[in-house]
């Protein structure tokens, strides 16, 4: 009988922390979440993430899973249900790709593409645009980036989905939403219709009303600091 | 898995020598190709069309980026009888591995680059970047506790994540002012320990001095000096 399992989340409605309660509900895992007040961090938090002290962090019995495409390997790997990496070793290694480039690259532009004006954002729109192209070419007509079902690199792109859309409504700025990305676009719609994944996202007027509280923050943490900051940004 | 395996690479790459040292963990015949990174190659540019950087391991003429993706991916693919795996097979011992992989690239390499890389003259930014590489080595030292290796007994995904970096260590040490072996002795322990004990380390790594010239080279390229 598998221990419980525990997700530290926060009040938030992170991409990162929805990553882990997508791979949890699509693998059919029950798990208590932990709303975590990212301001006055818990000692569950700092006990279990003592490194980077973020989330989410995912406590199964005795152990910490922290980092969000780790814990979404972990528990592709540790709980029976359907697969959510593929078999196939080459399959996985683009997956993997795919899914670090979002983190690596393409977070930080997409999210200065919103919070910035001019010609900053003419660039960081620019740059966001060759990086939707390419994942664009990758999906390539198919539902998911799995294929028929949601899995590993659907999951680390979710970003893409519900919070770009809410950026786009926002700010009047299209992107996956408008018509140079209709795979994309259309990958978006499936991806939020799915049952699992539905029950954990966030609704489009929670997230609103979070960006419009932290807006400024989240701007200047996003430009001051590089890649670590686009990752702080959403938490 | 079948196919022609090639390897491009730059001798000083940490990311390449990953690639090199799991190849000969696992005992793949392969064939190296240079990269001069001033001058990327056709084959480069086309097989990493992305990020146009290296390692890319072409296997069978299909190309996989990304070192931790490619050390996955042979551990993957390579499991020949004898082979031994790089990753144990217990989901929490494979998470906790990819945690410090992940810690290595992101905080350890980071920092590193901005101890060499800063102008001449920025001693501010070069004293931030030498206490954060500290810190790192040290988180990394105390990961590895009173264990021989990061992945126990033996070499395992973090050791040749994190080995590779070693040759390195002298450059961080004559540009931030610090030596490893007072700052980390463990983990210089650890270093000497990968490379004595393990024939496929000490055939991939470059000398440390030959490094620090590369980077000297680069530094000038750069106008930095």
């Amino acid at each position: 009988m598998s221990p419980p399992v525990k997700l530290i989340g926060s009040f938030f409605d992170s991409p990162f922390v929805h990553r882990a309660e997508a791979a949890l509900r699509l693998k059919g895992v029950p798990y208590e979440l932990i709303q975590e007040d990212m301001e006055n961090k818990s000692e569950l938090l700092l006990q279990h993430n003592p490194i980077h002290k973020k989330v989410p962090v995912l406590v199964h019995g005795d152990h910490a899973v922290c980092e969000s495409l780790v814990i979404v390997e972990y528990v592709d790997e540790a709980f029976d249900g359907p697969p959510l990496l593929p078999s196939d070793p080459a399959d996985r290694a683009a997956a993997r790709f795919w899914a670090q480039l979002m983190d690596t690259k393409c977070r930080r532009p997409l999210v200065l593409s919103f919070l910035t004006e001019g010609e900053l954002r003419e660039g960081f729109l620019r740059e966001t645009k060759e990086n939707l192209a390419l994942l664009e070419a990758q999906l390539d007509g198919k539902r998911f980036f799995g294929g028929d079902s949601v899995g590993y690199l659907d999951i680390a792109l979710s970003a893409l989905s519900r919070w770009t859309a809410v950026f786009e409504e926002m700010t009047g700025v299209s992107l996956v939403g408008g018509d140079d990305f209709p795979g994309l676009r259309r990958w978006a719609e499936e991806y939020t219709s799915n049952e699992a994944v539905r029950q954990c996202l966030p609704s489009m007027e929670h997230l609103k009303a979070q960006f419009s509280a932290k807006k400024d923050k989240v701007k200047s943490v996003a430009m001051g600091h590089g890649d670590a900051a686009a990752g702080a940004v959403i938490r | 898995m079948e196919g022609v395996v090639v390897l491009l690479n730059c001798f000083v790459s940490p990311f390449g020598n990953r690639v090199r040292i799991a190849l000969k963990f696992k005992g793949v015949a392969y064939e190296e190709k240079a990269e001069n990174l001033a001058a990327k190659s056709p084959l480069l540019l086309s097989s990493n069309p992305v990020h146009a950087k290296v390692p890319v391991l072409i296997v069978d003429g299909k190309p996989v980026c990304e070192s931790l993706v490619i050390l996955e991916f042979i551990d993957d693919g390579f499991s020949a009888a004898g082979a031994p795996p790089l990753l144990p097979a217990d989901p929490y011992a494979r998470a906790h591995a990819r945690f410090w992989a992940s810690y290595v690239d992101t905080k350890l390499n980071e920092a590193g680059m901005r101890v060499w890389r800063s102008p001449k003259g920025a001693t501010a930014a070069v004293e931030a970047a030498r206490k954060d590489t500290v810190a790192a080595l040290k988180t990394l030292e105390a990961e590895l506790g009173g264990k021989p290796y990061f992945g126990g007994d033996a070499l395992g995904y973090v050791d040749v994540a994190l080995v590779p970096f070693a040759p390195w260590f002298l450059t961080y040490e004559r540009f931030g002012g610090f030596t490893v072996a007072a700052e980390c002795p463990a983990l210089a322990a650890w270093a000497d320990r990968c490379v004595r004990e393990n024939t496929c380390v000490a055939e991939s790594l470059p000398e440390a001095e030959h490094v620090f010239q590369f980077v000297c080279g680069m530094r000038k390229a750069f106008g930095l000096d």
